[in-house]
């Protein structure tokens, strides 16, 4: 199973040897919103199809996987990958965090410092001057960013 | 674009997925970022991280008559590779000196040797023989200090070899170099060789005593390679009384136990002429490439060792025979993925595919025709620091 807090919620209840209709288990997830969750159920299936699909053949999983993610990320928003990354970690689902951690890397690697702070909710706490010192030392690391 | 914030290790995740040039620039964020890309278990983190993809694949070229060296860098995804004005060495590079790479690319950082193309046959000038660490990714350099060799003037010296390695024990960078002795007036056993190490911590160099007995035929453009924490070199010994040949081995320096030891080469079955020989690693192993250095052969055949348990004679199989090719001037090595790199007699990067039998040219877009490839790397960026001398932590 790969959504391993759910996991551990079924492993817990066996332990306490309630019986009860395991397609009508209410499961509380308190920590993750229904829409981060739908994405995550859809790939996570996705994934699990894809697995089968190719049985064997582990070079035709990745690649079927990587046009399926691509395809994920042109319908995801840059701020929906953070409520992503949160569900997937909660859930404990290692792939998924894995590509949307990949995913926000490749969004921000070309972006500047602004864009950056902005999208972790950041502050500059350097001293005067601070900054632009570091700023003019690694000068040509700002070179071909891209706009705002 | 506000949003939901994420946890510092979610973050640093993120982050350490990020290129080197992307890192540097993000120092200017705030100060825990800053602090964070200089923390030695995150630099580690970040490397192993680009570790697992292919590396990118440099090359140097060198022009034919001013002996000036370039780099160009070949990212796996690309077919063509382009002459990356970044990786221009920000030292040396004078006329007439050789600048080469010891041995490889170690934990993001580069070895590189300046040493004069005219060699003098008495004392070297040592201010013409100059090693420095590079990280290109984070354009930081170190020239090692001079070390200047001290005997008496009846007595000649040459640099004997140099090799560059990283000590995991002691998280420290270190170069070997060897200098060799030899005293016309003397009838008798020669001065021994000279064995000093520079390590990075200390940026110092001091003597060793330990015993080489073999003679390195130094040339880190073929005959020398780092593999399990050693530098290796192809080296023979002259065998006692004469007439007896000249018996060929492989000399390796362990950089933690800084001691050498020998590595028996392979029995050759058919030796009829001149046989030439490239070293190489290929899948974690010692290889070798023998081939034929007969003037009128246009087409070459290849025959490459392998030596599967490390140090074990018996373990060197000949594993695969490539060719005829034509067109090839040498082997290069093998890249990280197996494929055989040679130089075309044009002077570009050829690869060999094992599994297609196919050939493909490496271009690169703005170099003249005067440069010919010299020598091959894998390349993986890191953040090590050499002049903050941060510790790689394993």
């Amino acid at each position: 199973m790969k959504f391993c807090a759910v996991k551990q919620y079924f492993d817990d209840e066996n332990n306490n040897n309630i019986t009860s209709g395991a397609s009508t288990t209410m499961i509380p997830l308190p920590n993750v919103e229904s829409h981060p969750l739908a994405i995550l159920i859809t790939y996570c299936k996705k994934h699990l199809k894809i697995k089968a699909n190719n049985a064997d053949n582990k070079k035709e999983t990745e690649k079927e996987m990587e046009q399926y993610e691509q395809e994920l990320l042109k319908k995801v928003m840059p701020q929906e990958l953070t409520e992503l990354i949160l569900a997937a970690n909660y859930l404990n689902f290692k792939e998924a965090l894995d590509f949307f951690c990949r995913a926000v890397a490749s969004a921000i690697q070309n972006k500047s410092i602004e864009f950056v702070r902005k999208f972790f909710g950041l502050e500059s706490d350097f001293e005067l001057g601070e900054e632009e010192k570091l700023r003019e030392e690694f000068a040509w690391s700002f070179e071909g960013v891209d706009e705002d | 674009m506000a949003s939901a914030n994420l946890p510092e290790s979610l973050v640093e995740d993120i982050l350490s997925r990020l290129p080197v040039k992307s890192l540097k620039r993000f120092t200017c964020v705030n100060k825990s970022w800053s602090t964070l890309f200089q923390n030695p278990g995150f630099i580690a983190k970040h490397h192993r991280h680009f570790s697992q993809k292919n590396p990118t694949l440099l090359v140097s070229h060198r022009e034919l008559i001013t002996k000036n060296t370039v780099l160009s860098s070949h990212p796996v995804s690309n077919d063509n590779g382009s002459l990356d004005l970044n990786l221009e060495t920000p030292f040396f590079n004078d006329d007439m000196q050789e600048l080469n790479i010891l041995g490889a690319c170690i934990n993001g950082v580069i070895c590189l040797y300046d040493r004069p193309f005219l060699i003098s046959n008495q004392h070297p000038n040592d201010d013409l023989y100059r090693i420095a660490l590079w990280n290109p990714a984070i354009r930081e350099f170190k020239v090692l200090p001079t070390r200047h060799v001290h005997c008496p003037s009846h007595v000649d010296y040459t640099y004997e070899g140099f090799g560059f390695g990283y000590d995991h024990k002691s998280n420290d960078f270190k170069v070997v170099r060897i200098v060799s002795f030899w005293d016309d007036s003397i009838v008798g056993p020669d001065r021994p060789p000279l064995v000093e190490v520079y390590t990075l911590s200390t940026d110092s160099w001091r003597q060793i005593d330990t015993v080489l007995d073999a003679s390195i035929l130094s040339d880190p453009c073929k005959s020398e390679i780092y593999l399990n924490g050693a530098y290796h070199w192809l080296a023979y010994r002259s065998e006692q009384p004469w007439p007896h040949g000249d018996t060929e081995l492989i000399i390796s320096f362990d950089m933690s136990n800084e001691v050498f030891q020998i590595i028996k080469m392979p029995e050759l079955e058919d030796v009829s002429g001149m046989i030439l020989k490239n070293f190489s690693v290929l899948n974690d192993c010692l290889a070798l490439i023998f081939y034929s250095a007969e003037e009128t052969v246009t087409a070459k055949n290849f025959d490459i060792w392998m030596m599967y348990e490390y140090g074990v004679k018996e373990s060197w199989i000949k594993q695969f025979v490539v060719g005829p090719l034509v067109g090839i001037e040498r082997p290069l090595g093998f890249a990280k993925n197996g494929e055989l790199l040679l130089v075309g007699n044009n002077g570009l990067v050829v690869l060999y595919n094992f599994g297609s039998g196919e050939t493909k040219k490496l271009e690169v877009g703005g170099l003249p025709d005067s440069f010919h490839a010299l020598q091959t790397i894998a390349y993986v960026e890191s953040l090590v620091s050499i002049t903050s001398r941060i510790v790689f932590q394993n």
